[in-house]
């Protein structure tokens, strides 16, 4: 039995791809964003759209890493920054599609191996960390949408949208 | 049972009050904003923060109800002050009262849902086409969206 993990599965699913009374998907926000608007800063210092997917990205795929039983790193400090927010190196549509791409990518990875993992192991504890899977997934979900709720705004910033 | 439900209330309380995975959880976020921070409007057309705490507070209350049998209002036909509650206030004193009842209603909600039986959780919410655990996933995910945006809205306010 795992419907307790196909559940958390279904929330990712939302985040990423689907539909929710409440807010707009990552998919929803990020069709139609052009690469030349996700690389400006509208918000002044604050980072723009195509960093804050780069960053999406690092978090899920740590996730990912965690479920292999590689160490989510002890703290964000502990993090490189590069890795924690890395730079948007060239701005081609290329790129920004390649961008895109990856982190749908990554998040549907995670949504299977979510569904098909063992409810008894949400309890276990996740390497390098002293909280268990349930908090890990869940806290993914968040994270996305934490910041799609700021990429929401920043578009606004951008293109009026 | 309600061993699910409490591990879904403590994931509300971690990402309202708590040291979230996330990031800075709403306590943390809305620790030391004045209400002229609150008011203002450093992105053009977009909410303030003091209208997204009311917004988001709000839904926690539809949510409260929801859980008691009282059906949320239907979306279509929701009077626009029901979503966004307009800010009538402006002193410090209103602002710090808006912040208390954001917190107190979801403690609240917090509370509700550790007492919620597990085997209720795939039932339809009353007003509504999905089930609680839905529900209670969204009072989290409502949350922190808006969260990130209130992040952002300090930000720009620098």
């Amino acid at each position: 039995m795992n419907d307790e993990c196909l559940r958390i599965a279904d929330q990712l699913h939302r985040a990423f791809n689907g539909e929710a009374w409440h807010r707009p998907s990552l998919q929803e926000l990020l069709r139609q964003v052009k690469a030349q608007e996700a690389a400006t800063h509208p918000g002044g210092n604050a980072h723009s759209i195509w960093e804050i997917v780069l960053h999406i990205r690092t978090w899920a795929n740590a996730a990912l890493q965690a479920n292999r039983g590689i160490p989510v790193p002890a703290s964000v400090n502990d993090l490189p920054l590069e890795q924690d927010w890395p730079p948007v190196k060239e701005q081609t549509a290329a790129a920004w599609d390649g961008a895109i791409q990856q982190i749908f990518a990554i998040a549907q990875e995670l949504e299977t191996v979510i569904k098909t993992f063992d409810e008894a192991r949400l309890r276990n504890t996740v390497p390098g960390r002293d909280y268990n899977f349930y908090f890990l997934f869940h806290g993914v979900v968040q994270h996305s949408l934490y910041h799609a709720g700021q990429i929401a705004l920043l578009k606004k910033m951008t293109v009026g949208g | 049972m309600n061993t699910e439900c409490t591990r879904i209330a403590s994931a509300l309380a971690f990402a309202i009050n708590g040291e979230a995975w996330y990031g800075d959880s709403l306590r943390e976020i809305l620790n030391g904003v004045t209400s002229k921070q609150a008011l203002a409007r450093p992105i053009p057309d977009a909410h303030s923060i003091w209208e997204l705490v009311l917004h988001v507070e709000a839904w926690i209350k539809f949510f409260d109800g929801a859980i008691v049998g009282k059906p949320i209002p239907v979306w279509a036909t929701m009077p626009k002050e029901l979503d966004w509650p307009p800010v009538t206030a402006t002193t410090e004193e209103a602002w710090q009262q808006a912040v208390n009842s954001f917190f107190s209603h979801h403690q609240k909600v917090v509370q509700e849902i550790k007492g919620f039986d597990d085997t209720r959780l795939e039932e339809t919410v009353p007003g509504r086409t999905y089930n609680f655990y839905h529900l209670f996933g969204s009072a989290i995910q409502h949350a922190v969206y808006h969260g990130g945006q209130i992040a952002l809205l300090k930000k720009a306010l620098k």
